[in-house]
């Protein structure tokens, strides 16, 4: 279908999605950060698996909420 | 000529270019968080400060948590939803203050040390003192957008600022992500 003539309600889907996705990734973060605690009350010295975690969190909340690809033009226009 | 001025004058140009000079801004500033994370491990690598483990995992839930309300605050005013919007930067507001409370007003009291006592307080109050002036700045940014979101300047075509707080909230986020484990859970509590 013609990007342009989007009808109201795939509108309205691809607002479900977007919240949807916040949802999912709120989710894994949480996750990732009591597997964190987890991790450091286990093992102190463990560094390396923090680390880890630190900096796929940090990716999930760049791409997905700081939305970094709209600095490169190849997110569609939002809302639209 | 005239469709290139138009187009140069633009909303979208002009986002596209403010958005630019945001992350220049947000990279910029996170050589500064990056610098005082370098002088924790040069600091005490082998060794965290003893603090309140539960409090630290709260005030982390909190920061998490905001971010997420900001994101829906963002995805609402993006398809028009500016009621959904408003509501959601007032809880993003709420939960910013909430965690200042919690690192400055119970963490600091409680820390097994007084700032300037020696080189791991003072890189801990550094630390959560500068990462906790970003937030409060935040919070400010914040309360304007969502006042001036109230007044209805905002829409799904024209809301640029509250693209821009919702990057620079989740930075600080981002921020929070690393000092977490660096403070709380990474070396031996001392």
């Amino acid at each position: 279908m013609d990007e342009n003539k989007k009808t109201e309600e795939q509108n309205n889907g691809d607002y479900k999605d977007q919240k949807n996705i916040g949802i999912a990734v709120f989710l894994l973060l949480v996750a990732l950060t009591i597997g964190e605690f987890f991790i450091g009350s286990i093992a102190a010295d463990w560094n390396w698996p923090l680390w880890g975690i630190a900096i796929f969190k940090a990716v999930l909340i760049i791409y997905y909420f700081m939305h970094v690809t709209r600095l490169f033009g190849s997110s569609k226009e939002e809302g639209s | 000529m005239t469709t290139q001025v138009e187009a140069h004058s633009g909303y979208k140009y002009k986002s596209d270019s403010n958005r630019l000079g945001l992350w220049l801004f947000i990279i910029s500033d996170a050589f500064v968080f990056g610098g005082l994370l370098v002088s924790r491990f040069y600091l005490f690598a082998g060794e965290r400060p003893e603090l309140n483990q539960w409090l630290g995992v709260i005030v982390t839930f909190v920061l998490l948590t905001s971010s997420f309300f900001m994101y829906r605050a963002d995805t609402d005013i993006s398809y028009g939803n500016v009621k959904g919007f408003t509501r959601n930067i007032l809880v993003t507001l709420i939960l910013g203050i909430l965690f200042l409370i919690g690192v400055v007003g119970l963490e600091w009291p409680t820390a097994p040390f007084s700032a300037g006592e020696n080189a791991m307080s003072s890189i801990f109050f550094t630390m959560t003192g500068m990462h906790a002036l970003h937030v409060l700045s935040g919070v400010i940014f914040l309360y304007i957008v969502y006042r001036n979101g109230k007044k209805g300047l905002y829409s799904k075509e024209r809301h640029f600022p509250v693209e821009a707080a919702a990057i620079y909230w989740h930075f600080v986020d981002v921020v929070w992500v690393f000092f977490y484990p660096a403070l709380y859970l990474m070396g031996n509590p001392v």
